[in-house]
C-alpha cells in the first residue's frame, strides 16, 4: 500500500518537474478538498498534424493498491469514439495490460504519451468498440469526419 | 603488453602510418560532405583500435603533433582497454597505467587542450573502474605525478598529504587537469548500476572521496579568498568545475556502499565553500543548482549552520537582486534558478514558516513568496515565476490541510490561514484575462498556457477551501459585486471564475448559499440578465454561463431565480463563445426544474423562435435547447396544450426536412446532409425531453395483456398531427440519407424515445421499428446502432414477449435473410453486419429464446431455403472460425448465452435449446479446438476459451470424444513449427477436463497450449517502449 503511495508521490513530483506540453495529470481532489493520489484526472491532447489535433481528451486514471506491480486503469470520460476504447471508456493498450507489456517502470508520462500515440494509430488487432472499429475499417472518410466532430466537442483550452 | 606492443615494431610501423593517415582523413574538412567515405574510414579505424597493434597505435597517436590525432590516441586507449583488459597481467596493467599517467602529465604540462585532456582522463577512469585494477588512491597518485613531472608508483606517494604538500606544489593548469579527472571518475561511477559495483571496487572508490572533496575545497578556498581580498581571480572556470565535482562526488557518497566512508563533519568545510560561492556572481548559478538538488535529496550534508547560510544568501543583497530583476520582468536562467532555490529552501522549512511567531528572516521569506506573484505580465505567458510559486503554495496547502484535519485544536492555524488567504488574493490578480485585441497577438500555446495556469489556480482554491471555508467564497462574492456595479468586466470575470471553481466544494452542501444569494438577488445582476444598460464582454459572459452551469443544485433550490437566469442563458445562445455552454445549462436546468418553469414556457418558446435562425443554432445547441423546452412541455397538464407547442416546434422541422430534400435534388449534398442531421437530431431530442420525469416510477407490470399499441389522443385524436409530423421527417429523410451514420443514429433515437413511455407522440405502431430496420439498404453504416434499436424495441416489451411475437419473428427473419445472403455470396460478407446481427440474437436469448429455437422451418418468403434456426446457427459457427475479431467475439458471446439458458422441457418433453446444442456440439468442439491450437489470433483465445469452459462444465461427457478427436487430427501446414506431441495433447485435454470449466485454470491452460502450438518463440517479446 505504502509502496503504491510512495511511487505515486514520486510520479507527481516527476510530472511537475517535466511533462509534455498540453497534457494534464493531477490527483483528483474530493469535494472536501482532499487529494486522492490513487485517482488522477488526466488530459491527453491530440497530436499535431493528425485528425486529433486541437482536441483534449479527459481520462480518469485509477491506480490499484498493487500499483506499480499491477497497471493503472485508464478510462476516457466521457467514453471516446476510438477503435481501442471500450464502450465504458476503458483504454485497451498492451502497456496497460498486466499480462502483456505492463512493467512497473512505466511512468505516467509514458502511459499518457502511449495513449496519445494510440489515438492516431489505432490497433486493428484488438478492437474494443464496434462503432469506431467498423467505421475505421469500412469507411475511413466517415471515420475521420466523426473524429473531427469528437475533437470539436472536446476542444483544447 | 610489452611483448605485444613494443616488440613488433616493423609490422606496427605500417599500421601506425595507416592509422595516422586515416585519422587525418577523418578530420579533413574536405571529407565532411562524404558520409559514405567517413563511414568507411571509421570502420577501418575501429578495426585497428581492436587489433593486436592498437596499444602501439594509441601510444604513437598521443605523441603526435596534431590535436585530432592525440584525441584519437586517447580514444584508442579506451577502446583497447575495454577490449583487452582480461588479457593483461598485473604488471602489464601497471605499466599501462604508468604510461598513460606519463602521457597525461606530459600533455598537461605542454598546455594541451581540454578536449584531449578530458578524453585521456576518461581512459584513466576506464582503467580505474576495471575490476581489481591496481589503482586505489587514484586522485592522490595522479596529483603527485603531475606535481612530480612524471609518473610516481602509488606505493611511493601513500605518505604524501594532498592538501598540505601536493596541491600547493601544483600549477593551476595541473589542478584543473586533476579536477577534470576527478569529475569524470565520479560521473562514471554514478553511471554504474548498484549491482555493477563490486564491494571491493566500492572500497577503492570510497578511498578517493576525501581527496576529491579536499581538491574542491582547495580550489574554492583560493577563489573565495581572492574575492574577499578584492582581487578576484581572472579565470573562474576551475571554480565552476570544482562545484560540479562536489556535486558528482556527493552523488557517489550518496550511494549506499560508500555512505559511511565520509562523515558529514568531513564535508563541512567544502560544503561551506560551495554555499559561499553563491555570492560569487560567475559561480552563483552552478552553486545554486547543486544546492537545490542537495536540498531536494534531504541529504545529511547540510548542517543547521549551512542551512542558515543559504537563508542569509536568499534574503541578502545578492539574492534579493534576483527578486528585483524578476519584478522587472527579467526571467532569465539566473533569476529563475534563484527562484527555485528560494522555493526549495521554503519547502524544507515549510512547517516552520507557518507554525507561528516568525524570526525576521522567515518573515522576509514569506514576504518574498507573496511578492513573487507580482512580477509583470500574464502568468505562464510572460511571467514564468507565478506558476512555480503557485505550485509551491498548492503543496503547502495540501500539507497544511492534512495537519489541520488531524488537529483537534484548530486555533493554532490562524497564521497559516492568513497567508493562504493572502496567496489566493495574490493569484487573483494574475487571473485577469486579456482583451480580445491582446489575445489576437497570442499563439495557441500562449492561450493554452494561461488556461493551464488558471486551472492550477482552481486547484489551489479547492486545496485551501477546507481551511478557509466560506470566507473564501465571500471574498470573491465581494469582488464580483463591486466589479459588476462598476462594470469592470475583467475583475468580474476573474471573480466569477473563482466562484465557479469552488462550486465543487459548496454547490451541493449549501454552505455558500448566502454568498450566492448576495450575487444573484442583487439588482445589478437582474439588470445584467435583462440586458438593461449593461453591455457585458463576451469573455465575462462565457465565464458567467459556465459558472451558472456549475451551480445547478443551487438553482434547483432557488426557483425564484430561474426565470432571470434562463433569460440570460437564452440571450447567451446568440454569442458564439457562450452558445455551447448556455445550451448545456438550459437543457440541464429546464429538465431538472421543469415543474417550476411551466409558466415561463411561452417566453422561452419566443426566445427559441428567434434563436433558431441565428448562426449559433447548430444541431448541437439546438438539440440541447429543445430537450430542455420539451421537458417543460411535458409538465403541461393537458395533452391538448402539449400538442399545440409540439406542432409549433415540429412544423419548422418538417419544412427544414423538405428543404434538405430539395437541396439534395439540386446536388447541394453537403448542406442537405447537415440540414437533415439537424432535423432528425432535433426531433429526437424533443422526444428525449418529453420523456416522463425520471422520478415518476412507471409500473411495467401493470396492465398485463394490454395491447402494445392502443388508441390514444396521439395517434387518432388531435395529437396525431404531431405524430404525423415526426413520421414525416423520418420518411422524408431516412431513405435518401441513410448512408450517413448520424442520420441513422438520430432516426434510431427518435424510435427509442417512445420505448420507455406509456403515452405520447413518440409511441409508434410496433411494425414501424421492424420496417425501419428491414428497409435500410445493405451497406447502411451503423449496423450496431440500428440492430441495437431493434433489441431495445424487443426489450421494451420483454414483460410480455408474446404480444410482439410477430414483430420478433419478422426481425429474426430479417437477420436470417442477411446471414443467408452473406453465407451464399462471399462478396456480400460484411463483418459489421455479421457482428451486429449476432449481437442482436445474443440480446434476445433471455426472453425470446423459445421463439428463436422453434423457428425450425424456412420462412414463407424463402420456402426453398434452409430452416431459419439452422442458417442462423451455422452462421455463428462460421463466425467462430473466421478471421474477423468482432464477429468471432459476438459468436462466442452468443454460444455462452445459449449454454447459460435454463433447461425448459415443454409439455411434450422436448427441449428445443438442448436439442440444438446436441446437434451443434461436434462442430463447436472441432472449431474451438482447431482455433485454440494456434490458429486464432492471441487476443481471440480468451473469448473462445469462455465457450469451451461452458461446454466442459455443462456437456463434458458428450464433448470429450469430439475434443479428443479434433486434437488427435490436428495438422500443421508444411514448413511451420511442429505441434505438441500426441501425449502432450492428451495431457492438455485431461487437464482441461480436470479443471471442469474453472475460469482462471482453463484460461491458463488454453493460453499455454496456444503458445505451445505457435512455437515457443512466440510470446510477448515485443516491448511497446523499446
Amino acid at each position: 500500500m505504502s509502496l503504491c503511495i510512495n511511487r505515486l508521490q514520486e510520479e507527481r513530483k516527476q510530472w511537475r518537474r517535466d511533462h509534455p506540453f498540453g497534457f494534464i495529470a493531477k490527483p483528483h481532489r474530493t469535494a472536501q478538498g482532499v487529494l486522492d493520489l490513487k485517482k488522477w484526472e488526466c488530459g491527453v491532447p491530440g497530436k499535431a498534424k493528425t485528425i486529433w489535433e486541437g482536441g483534449l481528451f479527459k481520462l480518469e486514471v485509477t491506480f490499484p493498491d498493487e500499483y506499480p506491480t499491477k497497471p493503472p486503469k485508464c478510462k476516457f470520460t466521457p467514453p471516446l469514439f476510438h477503435p481501442n476504447v471500450y464502450p465504458s471508456g476503458t483504454v485497451c493498450l498492451s502497456i496497460l495490460n498486466e499480462e502483456e507489456a505492463w512493467k512497473p517502470a512505466i511512468t505516467i508520462k509514458q502511459i499518457l504519451l502511449g495513449i496519445q500515440d494510440l489515438l492516431d494509430e489505432p490497433n486493428p488487432e484488438s478492437p474494443a468498440q464496434a462503432e469506431a472499429y467498423n467505421l475505421f475499417k469500412k469507411d475511413r472518410v466517415q471515420y475521420e469526419r466523426r473524429v473531427k466532430q469528437v475533437v470539436k466537442e472536446n476542444p483544447a483550452p | 603488453m610489452a611483448a605485444e606492443g613494443y616488440g613488433q615494431a616493423s609490422d606496427g610501423q605500417v599500421l601506425i602510418g595507416e592509422a595516422r593517415n586515416l585519422v587525418s582523413q577523418l578530420y579533413d574538412p574536405a571529407n565532411a560532405g562524404n558520409p559514405a567515405k567517413i563511414k568507411l574510414i571509421q570502420e577501418h579505424l575501429q578495426a585497428l583500435q581492436k587489433g593486436p597493434q592498437a596499444w602501439l597505435i594509441a601510444n604513437d597517436l598521443l605523441g603526435s603533433d596534431s590535436t585530432d590525432a592525440r584525441f584519437f590516441g586517447a580514444l584508442t586507449f579506451t577502446v583497447k582497454i575495454n577490449h583487452d583488459w582480461q588479457q593483461l597481467g598485473e604488471s602489464d596493467a601497471k605499466e599501462l597505467l604508468a604510461r598513460l599517467v606519463d602521457h597525461y602529465v606530459f600533455l598537461v604540462n605542454g598546455g594541451e587542450r581540454p578536449m584531449v585532456i578530458r578524453k585521456l582522463a576518461s581512459s584513466l577512469t576506464t582503467i580505474f573502474l576495471k575490476p581489481n585494477a591496481p589503482w586505489v588512491q587514484a586522485l592522490l597518485n595522479l596529483a603527485a605525478s603531475l606535481a612530480n613531472g612524471k609518473h610516481i608508483p602509488e606505493e611511493q606517494c601513500r605518505s604524501l598529504d594532498l592538501v598540505s604538500t601536493v596541491l600547493p606544489a601544483m600549477t593551476q593548469a595541473q589542478v584543473v587537469a586533476l579536477l577534470y579527472f576527478s569529475n569524470i571518475l565520479a560521473e562514471e561511477v554514478n553511471k554504474l548500476s548498484t549491482e555493477a559495483r563490486k564491494s571491493d571496487d566500492s572500497h577503492r572508490v570510497g578511498a578517493n572521496i576525501k581527496d576529491a572533496l579536499s581538491l574542491v575545497d582547495f580550489v574554492l578556498q583560493h577563489i573565495l579568498q581572492q574575492e574577499a581580498s578584492n582581487h578576484p581571480v581572472a579565470d573562474i572556470a576551475p571554480g565552476v568545475e570544482a562545484i560540479n565535482s562536489y556535486h558528482s562526488w556527493m552523488c557517489v557518497r550518496g550511494s549506499i556502499q560508500v555512505h559511511d566512508s565520509v562523515a558529514a563533519s568531513q564535508l563541512a568545510s567544502t560544503t561551506r565553500c560551495v554555499i559561499q560561492s553563491l555570492n560569487v556572481s560567475q559561480m552563483s548559478k552552478t552553486a545554486t543548482q547543486v544546492i537545490i538538488e542537495l536540498i531536494d535529496w534531504r541529504d545529511s550534508a547540510f548542517t543547521e549552520e549551512n542551512i542558515h547560510s543559504i537563508l542569509k544568501y536568499i534574503i541578502g543583497d545578492h539574492g534579493t537582486a534576483h527578486i528585483v530583476s524578476l519584478m522587472d520582468g527579467d526571467f532569465d536562467d539566473d533569476n529563475m534558478t534563484y527562484l527555485e532555490l528560494l522555493l526549495a529552501y521554503s519547502t524544507l522549512k515549510q512547517r516552520e514558516l507557518f507554525a507561528g511567531p516568525l524570526t525576521p528572516e522567515y518573515e522576509k521569506i514569506l514576504t518574498l513568496l507573496h511578492t513573487l506573484f507580482k512580477a509583470p505580465g500574464y502568468a505562464a505567458v510572460d511571467d514564468l515565476a507565478s506558476p512555480l510559486v503557485l505550485e509551491w503554495w498548492t503543496e503547502v496547502a495540501d500539507d497544511l490541510q492534512e495537519i489541520f484535519m488531524d488537529a483537534e485544536e484548530k486555533t493554532g492555524f490562524e497564521h497559516a490561514r492568513q497567508n493562504l488567504a493572502q496567496a489566493a488574493m495574490d493569484c487573483f490578480e494574475k487571473l485577469m484575462y486579456p482583451s480580445p485585441e491582446e489575445l489576437r497577438t497570442w499563439s495557441d500555446d500562449d492561450r493554452a498556457e494561461l488556461s493551464f495556469f488558471r486551472r492550477d489556480v482552481c486547484d489551489f482554491l479547492l486545496a485551501i477551501y477546507p481551511m478557509l471555508g466560506v470566507e473564501l467564497v465571500q471574498v470573491f462574492q465581494q469582488k464580483s459585486k463591486t466589479s459588476l456595479a462598476d462594470q469592470d468586466w475583467k475583475v468580474f470575470e476573474a471573480a466569477i471564475f473563482c466562484i465557479a471553481q469552488l462550486s465543487e466544494a459548496v454547490d451541493e452542501n449549501q454552505h455558500a448559499d448566502d454568498c450566492l444569494n448576495a450575487i444573484f438577488f442583487a439588482d445589478d445582476f437582474a439588470h445584467l440578465c435583462s440586458a438593461e444598460n449593461v453591455q457585458i464582454t463576451d469573455k465575462a459572459r462565457q465565464t458567467l454561463v459556465d459558472m451558472l452551469g456549475k451551480y445547478q443544485s443551487y438553482f434547483e433550490r432557488t426557483h425564484t431565480l430561474l426565470p432571470r437566469v434562463l433569460t440570460f442563458l437564452f440571450a447567451s445562445l446568440n454569442v458564439t463563445s457562450s452558445a455551447a455552454a448556455a445550451s448545456r445549462s438550459i437543457s440541464y436546468l429546464c429538465k431538472s426544474c421543469r415543474k417550476a418553469l411551466t409558466l415561463e414556457l411561452p417566453a422561452f418558446m419566443d426566445q427559441f423562435e428567434i434563436f433558431k435562425f441565428k448562426s449559433t443554432a447548430t444541431s448541437q445547441t439546438m438539440e440541447r435547447v429543445l430537450e430542455g423546452i420539451s421537458a417543460i412541455i411535458q409538465t403541461l397538464p393537458s395533452d391538448v396544450e402539449k400538442a399545440q407547442y409540439l406542432e409549433r416546434i415540429l412544423q419548422f422541422f418538417v419544412v427544414q426536412a423538405e428543404l434538405a430534400r430539395d437541396e439534395a435534388s439540386r446536388g447541394l449534398l453537403e448542406p442537405a446532409v447537415s440540414r437533415a442531421q439537424l432535423v432528425l437530431r432535433c426531433v429526437a431530442s424533443v422526444g428525449k425531453g418529453l420523456r416522463a420525469d425520471a422520478d415518476i416510477v412507471i409500473d411495467s407490470n401493470s396492465n398485463t395483456n394490454e395491447a402494445p399499441y392502443q388508441v390514444t389522443f396521439w395517434n387518432t385524436g388531435n395529437g396525431a398531427a404531431s405524430q404525423n409530423m415526426i413520421m414525416q421527417c423520418m420518411q422524408l429523410l431516412v431513405k435518401d440519407f441513410s448512408a450517413d451514420i448520424t442520420i441513422v443514429q438520430a432516426a434510431c433515437d427518435i424510435l427509442k424515445a417512445g420505448y420507455t413511455e406509456k403515452t405520447g407522440p413518440y409511441i409508434f405502431p410496433p411494425m414501424v421499428t421492424v420496417d425501419f430496420v428491414r428497409n435500410l439498404p445493405l451497406g447502411t453504416p451503423g449496423a450496431d446502432i440500428f440492430m441495437g434499436t431493434a433489441s431495445a424495441f424487443l426489450a421494451s416489451h420483454s414483460s410480455q414477449p408474446q404480444l410482439v411475437r410477430d414483430e420478433a419473428v419478422a426481425l429474426v427473419t430479417h437477420v436470417y435473410h442477411i446471414f443467408s445472403l452473406m453465407l451464399e455470396n462471399q462478396q456480400f460478407y460484411d463483418p459489421e453486419l455479421a457482428n451486429s446481427g449476432i449481437d442482436f440474437l445474443s440480446r434476445l436469448l433471455p426472453k425470446y429464446h423459445q421463439m428463436l429455437f422453434t423457428l425450425t422451418t424456412p420462412p414463407p418468403s424463402k420456402p426453398t431455403g434452409p430452416p431459419i434456426l439452422q442458417a442462423i446457427l451455422n452462421f455463428t459457427v462460421v463466425a467462430l472460425q473466421g478471421p474477423e475479431p468482432l464477429p468471432l467475439r459476438s459468436a462466442s458471446q452468443f454460444w455462452i448465452g445459449v449454454f447459460n439458458l435454463p433447461s425448459s422441457n415443454t409439455s411434450g418433453g422436448y427441449d428445443a435449446v438442448q436439442s440444438a446444442i446436441k446437434e451443434y456440439l461436434p462442430a463447436l468442439c472441432r472449431v474451438l479446438m482447431t482455433q485454440i491450437a494456434g490458429r486464432c489470433a492471441r487476443s481471440d483465445v480468451e473469448h473462445l476459451c469462455e465457450v469451451l469452459r461452458r461446454i466442459i462444465f455443462k456437456q463434458q461427457g458428450l464433448a470429450k470424444p469430439h475434443l479428443a478427436a479434433t486434437l488427435a487430427e490436428l495438422r500443421r501446414p508444411e514448413g511451420e513449427t511442429s505441434l505438441p506431441s500426441p501425449e502432450e495433447r492428451q495431457r492438455f485435454l485431461a487437464s482441461l477436463l480436470t479443471a471442469r470449466g474453472g475460469k482462471s485454470q482453463t484460461q491458463q491452460l488454453t493460453r499455454s497450449f496456444w503458445v505451445q502450438c505457435r512455437g515457443t518463440g512466440f510470446n510477448y517479446a515485443r516491448d511497446a517502449w523499446s
